[in-house]
């Protein structure tokens, strides 16, 4: 496997050769500072992009033509990062050596022909996948009640941090999605194209010249280079008191999260310290709460924690019955609190370990996983495979000690189910 | 050990049955770093009417107990908890249940051996008592609970119910929360000796091993264990008649848009001279040309703003019967039904979207071989369907063709239908 790095004028191509797969993965990554009256049109962007192009001005012609490229697939998301916003693109798609030859050409011109020869004319998007977009987006945002579980996770941030970018929705705005139109849509579209940092991975068994003169055929150069600045979002305020919030909804099962706020750390710290010690305060089938609160307690099916380091933020989620609300939320709360105590053994810290490390090395069997690592060193500055795995090894228990006293409760959001509470002795 | 060329796919399998009837299948990868094992057993919550191992009468045990047994698998005399083993090495492990199968894996990169070893004997070793029966019924009502407040789930769930008359697919694998309350230690012990004998079991590896190791080592740990003798186990047969159970059914449930399930109920007995395994390929060929985002259909619907996003479907298989389900989120029902009903009734096709259809299955072929978990279920679905994995998919996907295909089309059937709907709670 080989990884590298090009200066391509004012974007950036990082290839990584291997022979591991029988698919070549392309991304092509848009970032941009994540602002709340963008969220909607930047979704509208990604969904419109992929829909239709100037080649196949019809969904339907659009996706007879992937599956006659032998079912190339072409995605996109857009991400929330820390400060930014990035919009990415994938495409996955068969090395020719499957199928026939030319095709690795032809693939990859499908793909950035969907981002850089869209369905335009006059400077107006089509009318057609403009409104079948805008109708799916509208439907995103009303729905939102729908999974409870991503909402109660919406209304805990919302309530933790109202003005922070973690509370914005990621599905977008109503007022938002009703300025959009077809020719501020492609305004936006060129900026975007003109403005965003931009970064491309390549994963596969392929020629760096070849996919370098590819790239240059197609790809719209940024005007000019950004700089990118730290991804990392912190928080002035800890509140001295926790914040308890419920709301009740017409469901079953109750919705328990618990939001806490995490001190600034060092770069070991975030990437090695407190993922330890999420592993194994909520990590998996033999954390602390699982153990206690399922198998001791049998109060949930599903309780876990998870360490956000671009928010500063660990999450705690359960799904249990509403009557059970203190007791579970007590139980949660002593094992955050035994954390500090160093109420845990060396062989947690192994396994924690070994889990760690087990990650890094199936890493290399998916493009996927692959490009991810290489990404976030892009943007974030987080270590590569060689060193994670030396790294993980140094972690101590003073030092989860440490970073456990940087944990604070800071609100806790119950969804309550209504169903249950009748059948409440 | 038999090795076979997986055909086209670069890769080789390699299979043994045991003399105890365990049948293990073993496709080693080069270029990979991780490794899966999974132990499955043909026992799912299709299973619940049977005459028990070493019996003469067939009993009804309660519903849900399959996924139950999954639960207390878990659970070890010796006290070591299967998730805190694998995470020693780091790895990965699971238990599912569906209606056909329950099945137990473990992934990782590091001490596959002594996982594999670990893996055997967790499932071979069952220590059911009275308190720990009782201890897991709280957390599986919880499951169910969870389940209760998916749209989807309940759709599904609901839907089979509805289209079925006898077979026990109607019943939800989870269960009700009775049905689970009433589930004894004995029960437990019934089915687990009745359907996790060797034989009717298998384990399929695949990813970073060496064949001639694992075969050796699955050979060593079968021998140290004592297994009743093989007999073949006699599970209720049903005689699904054409009609549904019920025509419709309209229920409330927290959510914004209403959705509609279109489940359509098919004989498939009647098709001669066709390839029994494809031809559930075939209708979803069918399924994919009418339905799918390359049919007329979706745009003329997308643009007539009866749908907004593409149509979902899927389908079942219970041997006489495909069961076809068919979803979307829609505010004018009666259109989409109407509509969709039409578009499956006019059986017009064309031979070069066929074709079409035919590469994509292909390709889709050689994208799964890459991923050890995706080819590993491949070759426990087979295993669970037909009591043995097919080394020659792509040749047999490759024999795909329009006159057959036209052949299955024409016999289908599409008068059985059962609807359900979701509307938003009005409160």
């Amino acid at each position: 496997m080989k990884y590298q790095k090009y200066n391509q004028g004012n974007y950036n191509l990082h290839t990584i050769q291997t022979d591991r797969f029988k698919t070549i993965q392309v991304i092509v990554n848009y970032k941009n500072e994540l602002k709340k009256e963008e969220i909607t049109i930047r979704n509208f962007l990604v969904d419109m992009l992929l829909s239709t192009s100037k080649d196949y001005p019809t969904n339907r012609s659009l996706s007879i033509a992937t599956e006659d490229l032998y079912n190339i697939s072409a995605q996109g998301t857009n991400i929330r990062s820390g400060k930014y916003s990035i919009l990415s693109f994938k495409s996955s798609f068969l090395n020719e050596k499957y199928t026939e030859e030319g095709m690795n050409e032809k693939s990859l011109s499908f793909f950035l022909n969907l981002l850089y020869q869209p369905n335009v004319v006059n400077g107006k998007f089509d009318e057609t996948s403009f409104e079948i977009i805008k109708r799916g987006l509208k439907e995103d945002i009303e729905s939102t009640k729908d999974n409870p579980r991503r909402y109660s996770l919406l209304r805990m941030y919302e309530t933790m941090a109202p003005n922070a970018k973690i509370s914005l929705h990621p599905s977008g705005y109503l007022e938002d999605l009703e300025k959009i139109t077809r020719e501020n849509l492609y305004a936006y579209y060129q900026h975007l194209i003109q403005d965003s940092m931009i970064d491309i991975f390549v994963i596969g068994d392929i020629d760096n010249s070849q996919i370098r003169e590819y790239l240059k055929q197609h790809i719209v150069e940024p005007i000019k280079r950004s700089a990118s600045a730290d991804h990392i979002l912190t928080y002035a305020d800890i509140k001295e008191e926790e914040q308890v919030i419920r709301e009740k909804m017409d469901i079953t099962q109750s919705q328990l999260v618990i939001g806490c706020k995490v001190d600034e750390l060092t770069p070991f710290e975030r990437q090695y310290v407190m993922n330890v010690y999420s592993y194994i305060l909520g990590g998996g089938g033999d954390s602390k709460l699982f153990q206690t609160v399922r198998e001791k307690n049998s109060l949930c099916y599903f309780v876990s924690s998870s360490y956000n380091y671009l928010y500063h933020t660990l999450v705690i989620t359960a799904g249990i019955s509403a009557k059970t609300f203190q007791k579970t939320l007590s139980l949660i709360k002593e094992q955050i609190k035994s954390m500090e105590e160093g109420d845990f053994s060396e062989e947690m810290i192994e396994k924690a370990c070994a889990t760690f490390i087990n990650g890094c090395k199936e890493v290399e069997d998916s493009p996927s996983l692959l490009s991810n690592v290489y990404l976030v060193h892009e943007y974030i500055g987080n270590d590569l495979l060689e060193e994670k795995l030396a790294n993980i090894k140094k972690v101590t228990k003073q030092m989860i000690i440490e970073v456990a006293k940087k944990v604070h409760v800071d609100t806790v959001f119950l969804l309550e189910g209504e169903k249950n509470e009748k059948e409440t002795v | 050990m038999k090795k076979k060329p997986f055909n086209h796919l670069d890769l080789t399998i390699y299979e043994e049955t045991l003399d105890n009837g365990l049948q293990v299948y073993i496709i080693p990868k080069k270029n990979c770093n991780n490794a899966r094992a999974t132990f499955v057993t043909r026992y799912g919550s299709n299973e619940s009417e049977f005459i028990p191992k070493g019996k003469t009468e067939m009993i009804h045990v309660p519903d849900g107990i399959a996924h139950f047994l999954e639960h207390k698998l878990f659970e070890q005399k010796d006290g070591v908890d299967p998730f805190s083993f694998y995470d020693e090495s780091g790895s990965e492990c699971n238990a599912s249940t569906n209606p056909w199968q329950t099945n137990y894996w473990f992934a990782g990169t590091d001490k596959f051996e002594k996982n594999l070893n670990f893996l055997l004997d967790f499932v071979q070793e069952p220590y059911f008592t009275k308190e720990n029966v009782e201890k897991e019924k709280g957390i599986i009502v919880q499951e169910l609970e969870m389940y209760m407040d998916q749209p989807y789930r309940v759709g599904f769930e609901k839907s089979n119910f509805n289209l079925l008359q006898v077979h026990p697919l109607r019943i939800a694998t989870g269960g009700t929360k009775e049905s689970v309350e009433s589930i004894t230690k004995e029960d437990l012990y019934t089915c687990y000796e009745t359907f996790y004998h060797p034989s009717n079991m298998a384990l399929v590896i695949t990813g970073n091993v060496d064949p001639e190791k694992m075969i050796e080592l699955i050979k060593n740990n079968q021998k140290k264990k004592q297994f009743s003798k093989i007999e073949p186990i006699t599970v209720k047969e049903y005689q699904e008649p054409d009609a549904v159970a019920k025509e419709l059914e309209e229920i409330e449930m927290n959510i914004t848009i209403p959705k509609v399930f279109m489940n359509y109920k098919v004989n498939i007995t009647n098709i001669q001279d066709v390839d029994k395994t494809l031809i559930p390929l075939y209708v979803s060929i069918y399924l994919d040309l009418k339905l799918g985002n390359t049919s007329q259909f979706l745009e003329e619907l997308k643009k007539e703003e009866i749908v907004t996003d593409d149509i979902y479907f899927d389908f079942a298989d219970i041997q006489t019967h495909l069961l076809i389900s068919i979803e979307n989120d829609t505010e004018k029902k009666d259109e989409l039904i109407e509509r969709v009903d039409q578009e499956l009734k006019n059986k017009k096709t064309m031979e070069a979207e066929f074709i079409r259809k035919k590469k994509t299955i292909l390709s889709s072929c050689v994208f799964m071989s890459d991923h050890i978990d995706r080819l590993n279920n491949r070759l426990v679905s087979d295993f669970v369907k037909y009591k043995r994995v097919r080394n020659d998919i792509y040749d047999q996907y490759q024999t795909l063709n329009y006159q057959d295909f036209r052949k299955v089309i024409d016999s289908l059937n599409f008068d059985y239908k059962s609807i359900l709907i979701i509307h938003p709670k009005t409160s």
